[in-house]
C-alpha cells in the first residue's frame, strides 16, 4: 500500500450522519423518492441518512443541500457493548436456577371437559 | 450491553432444555453462511388450535437492542408463569392472572434473532457497526447482502425511496434476486405457513413508532379494487400508478388504530416514552415494499384461503439527534427494551380472544359466525367498537373466573355453542326466553363472582340488553346494543 492510502480508504468508508433538504430540487415533489442513499427513520419526518462520501459528492453536485451531523469509521461495534460470556452466563445461571427451583403450575384450564 | 449470537442461541437452548414442558426450539432454514437460526414456542396448558403470536426480531443487523429484549421476555413470561407471579416494566403492569391467560390460550413464537450473520458481523473483529442486511455473497458484484426485510413475497421488486433492485446501492436495501431468497426473510414465510399465526409483530429500531399496514402505498378504506394484486410488480420500476392507494376493510383499519394505540399506551406507561402510531408508508413517505410485516397481513388477500393474520411493526428507541449511532446501539438500552417488552406484551394481550379459546381451542369448533357478527354489526359503528373495547377489557378477569370453574367453564361451552348457531342465522333466528334465561343465569353467576365493584356494574348492563332480546334476531339485540354506549370502564 502507498502512503497515504490507508487513510484514504479509511474515508471513503466513512459514514455521515447527515439530513438531506431540497436545496435547488424544492420544485420537485417526490424529491426525496430515488436519493439512493440509506435512509433511516426520522421522528419528524425529515430526510434522514447515513451517507458515503461519495453520496456527499453526489447529492452536492445534484443540488441538494446535506447537514452533515457526525462521521463514523467503519468499525465494528465498540467492544465495551457485548456482553462478556462471563457477565452472560452468570445472568443465565440465574435465570436457569430459579427456573429449576419452581415446579411447572398446573394450568388454570382444564382441557379435559 | 448486547448479546452475541452465541449467547442469543444458549439462552434459547436454556430455556427449552430447563422448562421443556413450556419452551420449545425449532430449528428453522440457516442463514447464509450456515448459521442455525431458532424459534422458540411458548405453550402452557396444552391443547391444540390455539390463538398464535409471532414476535421477530434482528432481521436488520445493526439494530441491537431487539434480539436481546425478545430473548429477555421470554424468559421474563416463563418466570412469572411458573411463579404465578405479575409483570412489571416501570409502571406497566400485568398480573398474575394476566400472565396465565397470555401463557395457557394461545401459542407464543419468539424469533429472537432472524438475521444473525448480519449481527455476527456488527459485532466481529473487521465488521461495520452499520451493517443493516444479511451476508449474501451476491454474484458477479463486489457488494454483499440482501435487505431481508424487502425480500418478502408482497410487492417484490417496486422501488422506493427505501427500496432497491441495485446490489450496490447507497440504499443497502437490495431486495434479492428472488422473493424469499433469503432464508432469513424465508423463515417468516414458513412458520406461517406451517403454524397458526393471528398476530404478527417485526421490531425494528429507532424513532419510537408503531406500525401497521400498508408500506407499499398510502391506505384507504373505500375502494376495494384495484388492489395490489392487480399492480405491476418485479420489474424494478417505481409502483405504478404513482397515485395507487391500497384498500383496507374499515374494520381492519379500526382494530390497527385501537391496538395500536393500546400498545403506545402500554409503552408510555413505562417511562412516559411517546411512541406514534402510523403506517408503513408514513415513516419515509414514499413506497417501501418486501416487507414482512405487508406481506404477513396480505397473505389472506393474495390467497383466501389463508388465515388472516393482523401484522405490525415497531420501531423502539428514541432518535437521538445528531447521533445516528448511538439511536442504533444506545450505551443503555435497558430502558428502550422495558418499553419494547411492555408493548409486545401489549400485542399479545391483544390477541387473547376468549370466544375463540372457549369455541376453537376447547371446543374444536368454529366461532367464525361470532367474528362476522361482530365485524358486520359491530365495528361498524363507533357505539358497537366501544362495546368490543368492552369486551376486550374485561374478558381476562372473566376467563379466570370461568376457565377455574368446571361447571362454569361447562355452561360457557353450551352458551357458546348456542350463540355460534343464532349468530350463523343472525338475521332469522330468534333468541328465545330459554336462550335469555340461560345467558342471564350464566352472567349473574359471573357477577357473584367478580371482586371489583365496576365489574359486577358492567355485567349489569349487559344483563339489562339480554334481558330485552326474548324473540328477536342475534343481529337485532346487537344494533340495538350500538344505540347506546357502554358503561364506563377501567
Amino acid at each position: 500500500m502507498e502512503e497515504g492510502q490507508g487513510g484514504n480508504d479509511a474515508l471513503l468508508a466513512t459514514r455521515f450522519d447527515a439530513t438531506i433538504h431540497p436545496g435547488s430540487n424544492s420544485d420537485k415533489k417526490d424529491w426525496a423518492d430515488a436519493l439512493d442513499v440509506d435512509r433511516v427513520p426520522a421522528r419528524d419526518g425529515e430526510v434522514r441518512a447515513l451517507l458515503t462520501l461519495q453520496d456527499l459528492v453526489r447529492l452536492l453536485e445534484q443540488g441538494f443541500e446535506v447537514r452533515l451531523f457526525r462521521a463514523y469509521g467503519a468499525e465494528p461495534l465498540n467492544p465495551a457493548l457485548i456482553m462478556p460470556d462471563e457477565v452472560f452466563k452468570n445472568w443465565l445461571d440465574d435465570q436457569v436456577n430459579t427456573l429449576k427451583a419452581k415446579p411447572d403450575p398446573k394450568p388454570l384450564i382444564d382441557r379435559d371437559l | 450491553m448486547y448479546r452475541t449470537i452465541a449467547q442469543l442461541d444458549a439462552a434459547i437452548d436454556s430455556l427449552a432444555t430447563t422448562k421443556p414442558d413450556l419452551c420449545t426450539k425449532f430449528a428453522l432454514q440457516n442463514s447464509f453462511e450456515g448459521r442455525p437460526i431458532f424459534a422458540l414456542r411458548l405453550r402452557a396448558g396444552g391443547g391444540t388450535d390455539r390463538r398464535g403470536v409471532l414476535m421477530v426480531g434482528g432481521m436488520h443487523a445493526r439494530e441491537l437492542m431487539n434480539p436481546d429484549a425478545i430473548i429477555e421476555l421470554a424468559f421474563d413470561l416463563v418466570q412469572a408463569y411458573t411463579s404465578h407471579a405479575g409483570l412489571a416494566y416501570g409502571g406497566a403492569t400485568w398480573t398474575p392472572d394476566d400472565v396465565r391467560i397470555l401463557m395457557e390460550t394461545q401459542d407464543i413464537w419468539l424469533l429472537p434473532c432472524a438475521n444473525p450473520d448480519g449481527r455476527n458481523h456488527v459485532m466481529k473483529p473487521g465488521g461495520v457497526w452499520f451493517w443493516r442486511m444479511n451476508r449474501r455473497d451476491n454474484p458477479n458484484t463486489p457488494c454483499d447482502g440482501v435487505d431481508v426485510n424487502r425480500n418478502c413475497d408482497f410487492m417484490w421488486r417496486v422501488i422506493g425511496p427505501t427500496t432497491s433492485c441495485d446490489p450496490c446501492s447507497s440504499l443497502q436495501t437490495f431486495v434479492g434476486s428472488l422473493p424469499f431468497s433469503e432464508s432469513e426473510a424465508n423463515n417468516i414465510h414458513l412458520l406461517c405457513d406451517t403454524q397458526r399465526i393471528d398476530l404478527f409483530v417485526d421490531v425494528h429500531s429507532f424513532s419510537g413508532f408503531v406500525l401497521y399496514p400498508w408500506g407499499h402505498a398510502p391506505t384507504q378504506t373505500t375502494q376495494p379494487l384495484p388492489n395490489f394484486t392487480d399492480l405491476l410488480m418485479g420489474f424494478c420500476r417505481p409502483l405504478d400508478p404513482p397515485s395507487h392507494q391500497e384498500f383496507m376493510p374499515p374494520a381492519d383499519l379500526s382494530e390497527y388504530q385501537t391496538v395500536s394505540n393500546r400498545i403506545k399506551n402500554a409503552i408510555a406507561a413505562v417511562q412516559g416514552s411517546n411512541y406514534v402510531v402510523k403506517t408503513i408508508y408514513q415513516v419515509y413517505n414514499g413506497t417501501t415494499t418486501g416487507t414482512s410485516t405487508d406481506y404477513v397481513y396480505s397473505r389472506h388477500i393474495a390467497n383466501p384461503a389463508l388465515r388472516k393474520t393482523f401484522a405490525y411493526s415497531f420501531e423502539t428507541g428514541p432518535e437521538i439527534p445528531g447521533d445516528i449511532q448511538h439511536s442504533f446501539q444506545p450505551v443503555d438500552p435497558e430502558p428502550i427494551k422495558n418499553d419494547t417488552k411492555a408493548g409486545l406484551i401489549a400485542l399479545m394481550h391483544q390477541s387473547i380472544c376468549v370466544f375463540s379459546f372457549l369455541g376453537e381451542t376447547l371446543q374444536s369448533g368454529s366461532v367464525d359466525s361470532i367474528r362476522a357478527a361482530r365485524d358486520e354489526v359491530l365495528l361498524t359503528s363507533e357505539n358497537g367498537r366501544a362495546w368490543v373495547d368492552l369486551v376486550n377489557d374485561i374478558q381476562i378477569e372473566l376467563a379466570v373466573i370461568v376457565l377455574s370453574d368446571k361447571a362454569l367453564t361447562e355452561r360457557a361451552l353450551t352458551l357458546m355453542s348456542r350463540v355460534q348457531e343464532l349468530a350463523a342465522n343472525k338475521d332469522r333466528a330468534t333468541v328465545t326466553a330459554d336462550d335469555v334465561r340461560d345467558g342471564v343465569d350464566f352472567l349473574e353467576s359471573l357477577r357473584s363472582r367478580v371482586k371489583r365493584v365496576e365489574l359486577g356494574d358492567a355485567i349489569s348492563v349487559v344483563i339489562e340488553h339480554l334481558q330485552k332480546g326474548d324473540g328477536q334476531t342475534v343481529e337485532a339485540i346487537l344494533k340495538n346494543l350500538t344505540q347506546s354506549t357502554p358503561p364506563r370502564y377501567k
